[in-house]
């Protein structure tokens, strides 16, 4: 017999991990954070839970929130991010586009998250965070705009320096 | 697809691939938490222990209710009434000097939603144990208020109702079942109002004055257990206050300012001030102050907020909870933290907390769920929050303060008022009486595309050929196809 956690569990943790890395910018505050959104899931038990990645996304970003009040952890983190090949973005773009993500409100940074990376629906993403999906158009909007433009800061500050 | 939609889908597939580089030390399920925790359904789960205490605080909190005597209206009670707004914790036993019998009920006003206030409780009997009683009491304590208990500018239609013959008053019998109350009627002279505008002025003060029982959302009004007719008024499903409040839009849920130039927010200090029908009717206005403990605000500063809107849980324990509650989230530190209770509809309460470390949350106990707006303002910097005004003049996108509703105006009328348009652009137009366009234009909001409002102070001019009756529109054109927009519509005299 599969056990369902497990099953949950690996499906759901690492990307669960990386998004709340993302959010949050402290890899070790997303794992910690990431683990007690399934302890949360854990205790309140499948049934009661309609959408588990969502449920688990949400959850654990408010973890992240929480303990980032705690104690901010400086951006340097960024630096030790591995540079991967790809074929269409630059290993710098990526390290960028990151740094950039992490100049947004938390709650762009989240919900920029559930969209893009999770591929949450405005309709999903209204449910889970408590707002109308029509916030949810007009926050992604803004915090796209944002990141382009910070994005491009970034980029041509480089340009610059080569 | 847009473009700018699907430039902004590239942007976000070139960040979801950069977050799922990401390198990750990835804990096996074995060594995971969840792998290590107890079985479930071991013993109490925490869900059930919190719904115990919830039930436990719920009961301590009704019972302080209770033990509060009738309706406790701060402004009546003291001019500094200290009860929280809404913790529903115990009350000061100072209380005891409060009018014994005094219901809270609502009367209807012409173009707003209905206004509350005290009037005598005519059974003696606010001060019940039984919802339904308490119910019961208001309604028979709206009936029978004398015109001289009735707020300026307000009516009672309720007054024309009829009572049964042989009955010293009107009865009414009331069941509560979860956050609906259903209230019977015996009318056999019927409603006694004509028109629609008296009906729904009916309608309304019943409806708030009903769901005013903590725990009461909405209202199903029968006669004799049937659905009620109020002249033309087919009454045949509960209602709530949004339902009949006669506002066209929705209340939003939240409005978020990233604020510009920030400056340490250990050094900023906040000071609030309310007020209700003062800038504009059925309007409060909540400002908030930000100044810097010493030194000036840079140039350009804007404060950074939070402001939403939430339900109050039906755990209420206190008509001075209110039904929804605003949270303004602002960062600096207030010199005094208090709770004002108020008892101005809508506005019934204002708590000050510290909400963490240099952060304060403001908390606005209200009656209903009308539209509203935050934005900031200079000189000196304020954040504010507008909730409500008149129906006419409010909508999702534009709220104009001033002129009011049937105000009388001259050639160059000032126009004042807030507005969440594009590109901050706000189109105005002027219509006479038979519904011709007289004279159109257009002008600037403080801020536009945005989710802070911008606001404006203008002149528009009405041609000389104008006078007499005509109707102010003032709406935001679609960037997409020209189409009206958060139009309001406002009645005026031009001089």
């Amino acid at each position: 017999m599969t056990d369902p956690w497990r099953e949950l569990y690996e499906r759901e943790y690492p990307r669960l991990v990386r998004a709340l890395v993302a959010i949050g910018r402290d890899p070790a505050a997303a794992e910690d954070a990431a683990q007690e959104a399934f302890v949360k899931a854990h205790r309140t038990g499948l049934d009661n839970i309609q959408k588990p990645s969502g449920w688990l996304l949400v959850v654990g970003t408010r973890e992240v929130f929480r303990k980032a009040r705690r104690s901010r952890r400086e951006s340097e983190l960024w630096a030790s991010l591995p540079a991967r090949d790809d074929a269409f973005d630059t290993a710098a773009d990526r390290v960028d586009l990151l740094k950039a993500l992490g100049e947004l409100p938390e709650r762009q940074r989240a919900i920029v998250v559930a969209r893009y990376y999770y591929g949450l629906s405005y309709d999903e993403i209204a449910e889970h965070f408590e707002i109308t999906s029509g916030t949810v158009g007009a926050t992604l909007h803004q915090a796209i705009e944002r990141l382009r433009q910070i994005h491009l800061a970034g980029r041509l500050a480089r340009g610059a320096m080569r | 697809m847009s473009d700018e939609r699907r430039d902004d889908e590239i942007l976000g597939r070139a960040l979801a691939r950069a977050i799922e580089t990401i390198d990750l030390n990835e804990t096996p399920f074995e060594r995971s938490r969840i792998a290590a925790a107890p079985a479930r359904r071991f013993g109490f789960p925490l869900w059930q222990l919190g719904g115990v205490a919830a039930g436990l605080v719920l009961a301590l909190a009704v019972g302080s209710w209770l033990a509060r005597p009738a309706e406790a209206p701060g402004v009546a009670a003291s001019p500094t009434p200290v009860l929280p707004a809404s913790s529903g914790a115990t009350p000061s036993p100072a209380q005891t000097l409060l009018p014994s019998s005094s219901a809270w009920v609502y009367f209807a006003r012409d173009g707003l939603p209905p206004v509350g206030a005290l009037v005598p409780d005519t059974r003696a009997s606010i001060g019940s144990a039984v919802a339904a009683e308490r119910v019961n009491t208001r309604v028979a304590s709206l009936w029978a208020a004398a015109p001289d208990r009735v707020p300026a500018g307000a009516t009672n239609p309720m007054r024309l109702v009829g009572r049964p013959s042989g009955s010293p008053t009107l009865s009414t019998s009331t069941q509560i079942t979860g956050d609906v109350a259903t209230v019977d009627f015996d009318v056999p002279s019927g409603w006694a109002v004509r028109g629609s505008a008296q009906s729904q002025a009916l309608l309304q003060q019943l409806v708030y004055t009903i769901t005013e029982e903590p725990g009461v959302r909405a209202a199903l009004i029968t006669e004799r257990g049937k659905p009620a007719v109020i002249d033309q008024l087919v009454v045949d499903k509960p209602l709530s206050r949004e339902d009949v409040y006669g506002y066209s839009a929705d209340a939003t849920d939240q409005i978020v300012s990233d604020g510009t130039r920030q400056v340490p927010a250990a050094e900023l200090r906040l000071s609030s001030a309310y007020s209700v029908d003062t800038f504009a009717p059925g309007m409060i206005r909540f400002a908030v102050t930000v100044q810097r403990a010493s030194g000036t605000l840079p140039d350009g500063y804007t404060p950074r907020f939070t402001a939403n809107l939430e339900r109050v849980s039906t755990a209420g324990s206190s008509p001075n909870d209110g039904k929804w509650r605003l949270n303004l989230i602002a960062e600096g530190t207030e010199a005094n933290y208090t709770t004002e209770i108020v008892d101005r509809t809508p506005l019934r309460a204002v708590e000050s907390t510290a909400s963490g470390p240099n952060q304060t949350t403001y908390r606005l106990a209200l009656d209903d769920a009308r539209p509203w707006r935050a934005f900031t303002l200079q000189n000196p910097t304020r954040i504010v929050v507008d909730i409500g005004g008149a129906q006419q003049a409010v909508s999702d996108r534009v709220a104009i303060y001033t002129p009011r509703p049937g105000a009388t105006v001259s050639r160059d009328p000032q126009i004042t008022g807030a507005a969440r348009v594009f590109e901050a652009n706000v189109v105005w137009r002027l219509k006479d009486n038979a519904g011709k366009v007289v004279a159109s234009g257009q002008f600037l909001a403080s801020l536009g595309t945005s989710a802070v409002w911008g606001t404006f102070d203008t002149r528009i001019a009405i041609p000389g050929s104008v006078s007499g009756n005509v109707t102010l529109e003032v709406y935001e054109a679609s960037a997409k196809d020209g189409s009206e927009l958060g139009l309001v519509a406002i009645p005026l005299t031009v001089r």
